[in-house]
């Protein structure tokens, strides 16, 4: 079988891909032709040096929706600079994404990102639903980020080192956990279908790790306050109050910053 | 500077997504994605692909139910379905045709025990259910695992099962060694691995001198192995394997199978040369073919020989680049060089007022920061700082003498002279600690393997549980990796596996996140003999198998040798004698800095293993090579400290 009569093969699948992404990510038409296109001429380059570099160690399904995907990136990346929407805002739906591609990306003050949404975009969600968008957000101008507690302790370089090391201690399949829950605001069953484990005890796995961490601070000489206001001083639901300590100290140089 | 590693590329994710990478690389690859964002945002992407397939199923199959769109699977995906739809449906045939009770006999096409297994492989044509090259197969078909694989047509599936079912059915009861055969293969090729090669097993020890049941026994063993996840049944593969090519060296199913074997083990230069040798005897075949593909997916090791050039360049004008080079690739090697050769180098000269001693330390700088960013490991650089401090409280003579009684120390405990190394180290740690030098740490563990080679283990039980957690809270990783191994060995002596067997996992995890390739390794040898004690040869095997594939990449040589002499003295121990040999000749054509005492027992154990292959001539070679080593050697020493 040629690479030729390979991809033709699996034509279906490539689209199947292609149009998942494009709907995941609110591709318009003419991205997605454009899309298409460019995935075809990544395949096919350096003759089919993508479809070569695999090697049998996963089916072929799995391979070229990864190999997709990382081309989605990177044409998104193309198409809008570096800058995207964060999974966050990706899980909370089209609202979120364009809400913070406003307040983030094009640096409108929140409140003139709901009224823009609201009159230009015809977003039809109350205003306050917005704001709470903004809020689970996190973005600039909400509660989340005014939390007085928080600002003071984020800004305590010795709290935040405290906090790195207690995360450096913890296993990489621990650290993995923390960052698709906190941070990218995944579900436990999909974290548990990444790592091929049961999602029934990973709540409690995730909940011990954080009192690993709340214990390794204090042993650290973190003041019982600080660290109170850190786990405890939110609103909302658990996973919310975590993420801000979490935000917190995944505050370093990463690829998507 | 971003230290991360770079990001793994789109086989190694996919794979990572599809769970089958070995425990070092699946560690890698989500210390990766716990850092990148951006690879995490690719992983969950797939992931949720798969939740929506799952669920676009779900909804296709309420509705309507109907086949899948034979498009849209890959070919490897839909043999991994057929391959678990296989049983299934030959019960159900089965079951049909026992419920007709049909005289089958008559149903056949042929009528012996041969010609249902000719009439298997016939009906076989253009498939291939299993990855092994069961005897008599001329035709090809493309294999399971191998990209590229022609579809299997539904109809030609169903038709095999049908007739594998007819066989087993009809020989089940006949007992001889050709039905036996048919049977074993039969349910080989139903997907019945167990019941294969019980039957087969039985067949072979009928008819010992039969090729060809032989390699079908080892084809099944080499499935079960693959399919199932027994790599303890490889050794076993090969010997029967190697059974057959004594008696006919140009056997070409046994020749391939062999191959498939060698890979299997992870053996990656062994494997290369078991295709040659396949390639040579048929160059032409498709099967030629696919030995040649599989020749090039062999993955070749990462070269230590890039080390030295690498050393030169740290030796006369490091730059980060290199440093980081070292770290990321050659870990272990790095780590001798800081240790053995740049540190005693800096003791050396700065004891003796050499004003170049400063020059060395900004070259030990660089490479002690590559440790820290991109290992994890804080040791060196807190030396450094110690040594700053030092200098800074003008008390530089007393740092410099402590590290000295530190070397002294050391160089009495690597000559295995332990008595004296043992107060020697006592005395160097109690000058370290008054230093704050964290090279005192590095001294307890020489302390620790000093008490444990007295055979005083509880006193190093004490000592080591005293320090692990130490290290562990400095981040002094390679100290908390060597720690875990000796506690392991202790606990190992001490009889309490269980605590052996977590030190051990320890020492695997710590050494795969540092990126300590040697010590990774060796925590796979020291796990796969915990569990060869234990009886459990599956994982003993595992541990074989992921270790070996990272064998060609590892600096210290008695690690290598270590690592076979376990694989050899096992396969020696569970009478699979053809499989030892391999691993002898790579002990004794590859490790050419072999301890006498281990050469000794290498050959020993091979002249053992040559002895019940019946060859006697051999053996008495291998003997008479065993008594002039053991002749040579005057003073048994105590094997190598893992200190050191």
């Amino acid at each position: 079988v040629t690479f030729a009569q390979l991809i033709l093969e699996q034509q279906p699948l490539v689209d199947h891909v292609i149009r998942d992404l494009a709907r995941q990510h609110y591709l318009a038409s003419a991205e997605l032709d454009e899309f298409r296109g460019a995935v075809q001429r990544a395949l096919e380059r350096n003759d089919y040096e993508l479809l070569r570099a695999f090697d049998g160690r996963c089916t072929w399904a799995t391979y070229l929706s990864t190999v997709i995907t990382r081309q989605f990136f990177q044409f998104q990346a193309a198409l809008w600079g570096q800058w995207r929407p964060s999974t966050a805002a990706l899980r909370l739906g089209p609202a979120a994404i364009l809400l913070e591609e406003l307040v983030v990306r094009d640096r409108f003050a929140l409140n003139d990102a709901v009224d823009w949404m609201r009159s230009t975009h015809r977003v039809d969600l109350p205003r306050h639903r917005l704001l709470e968008l903004a809020d689970r957000l996190g973005l600039p101008g909400t509660r989340g980020a005014r939390r007085p507690s928080l600002s003071v302790v984020a800004g305590d370089g010795r709290i935040r080192a405290a906090l790195s090391d207690a995360l450096a201690r913890l296993t990489a399949d621990d650290r993995l956990i923390l960052e698709l829950r906190f941070r990218d605001r995944q579900p436990l069953t999909r974290i548990a279908a990444l790592l091929k484990i049961d999602a029934r005890p990973l709540q409690r796995r995730i909940d011990t790790v954080t009192s690993v961490v709340r214990q390794s601070l204090q042993t650290q000489g973190i003041d019982v306050h600080d660290i109170e206001a850190l786990f405890d001083g939110g609103e909302g639901n658990p996973s919310d109050r975590h993420q801000k300590w979490w935000h917190l100290v995944t505050a370093r140089p990463s690829k998507d910053r | 500077m971003d230290a991360r590693r770079p990001c793994p590329d789109s086989a190694l994710l996919a794979a990572f997504l599809d769970g089958s990478l070995s425990d070092y690389e699946r560690t890698a690859v989500v210390s990766h994605l716990a850092e990148c964002a951006e690879c995490r945002a690719v992983a969950m992407t797939v992931v949720e692909f798969r939740e929506v397939e799952a669920l676009d199923a779900l909804w296709e199959h309420d509705v309507e139910p109907r086949p899948p769109a034979p498009l849209v699977e890959s070919p490897v995906a839909r043999w991994t379905r057929e391959k678990t739809r296989a049983p299934a449906l030959a019960v159900a045939i089965t079951a049909a045709l026992a419920a007709l009770a049909v005289p089958l006999y008559f149903v056949l096409p042929g009528e012996s025990a041969q010609h249902a297994v000719a009439s298997l492989i016939e009906v076989a044509e253009g498939q291939r259910p299993v990855e092994g090259r069961l005897t008599g197969t001329d035709l090809y078909a493309p294999p399971p695992s191998l990209s590229g694989g022609r579809a299997i047509d539904d109809r030609a599936h169903v038709e095999l099962i049908t007739t594998a079912a007819n066989v087993r059915l009809t020989y089940a009861a006949a007992d001889n060694a050709p039905s036996r055969r048919a049977v074993g293969v039969a349910a080989m090729l139903l997907g019945d691995l167990d019941e294969a090669i019980a039957t087969l097993e039985i067949a072979a020890a009928a008819a010992p001198d039969s090729a060809t049941i032989a390699n079908d026994l080892a084809a099944a063993y080499y499935e079960r192995a693959v399919r199932a996840n027994r790599p303890d049944d490889l050794p076993a593969a090969l010997s029967v394997v190697e059974r057959v090519l004594s008696d006919e060296p140009a056997h070409r199913e046994a020749l391939f199978n062999r191959a498939l074997i060698i890979s299997a083990l992870g053996l990656r230069s062994e494997a290369e040369a078991a295709w040659r040798s396949y390639i040579d005897g048929d160059p032409r075949s498709p099967w030629a073919d696919e030995a040649r593909q599989r020749l090039q997916a062999i993955t070749p090791a990462m070269p230590t020989r890039g080390w030295p050039a690498l050393k030169q360049a740290l030796d006369v004008a490091p730059r980060t680049e290199d440093a980081a080079r070292a770290v990321t690739y050659h870990a272990s090697a790095a780590r001798a060089y800081f240790e053995s050769e740049l540190l005693e180098r800096w003791i050396d000269m700065a004891a003796a007022g050499d004003a170049n001693a400063d020059a060395l330390v900004s070259r030990m700088r660089i490479l002690a920061a590559a440790f820290e960013t991109i290992a994890g490991d804080h040791l060196y650089a807190d030396f450094l700082r110690a040594r700053e401090r030092a200098w800074q409280q003008r008390a530089a003579a007393t740092f410099i003498g402590a590290h000295e009684a530190y070397s002294a120390a050391l160089a009495l405990s690597n000559g295995l002279r332990f008595a004296e190394a043992i107060p020697a180290l006592q005395r160097a740690h109690a000058r370290l600690v008054a230093v704050r030098s964290p090279l005192a740490g590095r001294v307890q563990i020489e302390l620790a393997a000093s008490l444990y080679y007295s055979v005083r283990y509880r006193e190093a039980a004490a000592l080591l549980g005293r320090l692990k957690p130490a290290v562990q809270e400095r981040r002094h990783s390679i100290l908390s990796t060597r720690a875990a191994w000796l506690e392991g060995m202790t606990a190992f002596s001490l009889n309490d596996f269980a605590h052996a067997q977590r030190a051990y996992e320890d020492m695997l995890n710590s050494a795969s996140a540092a990126g300590d390739l040697d010590q990774w390794v060796m925590a796979n040898a020291l796990l796969a003999a915990l569990h060869d004690t234990l009886g459990n040869s599956q994982r003993a095997w595992q541990h074989r198998t992921s270790g070996a594939l990272r064998l060609a990449e590892v600096h210290a040589a008695w690690i290598r040798s270590l690592f076979l002499f376990g694989a050899a003295g096992d396969s020696t121990a569970s009478g699979r004698h053809a499989a030892a040999l391999l691993f002898h000749s790579m002990l004794l054509d590859g490790s050419p800095e072999l301890a006498p005492t281990t050469e000794v027992q290498v050959r020993a154990q091979r002249a053992r293993s040559l002895h019940e292959l019946h060859r006697e001539a051999e053996a008495r070679r291998e003997l008479g090579f065993a008594r002039q080593r053991l002749a040579g050697i005057v003073d048994l020493p105590v094997s190598v400290s893992p200190a050191s």
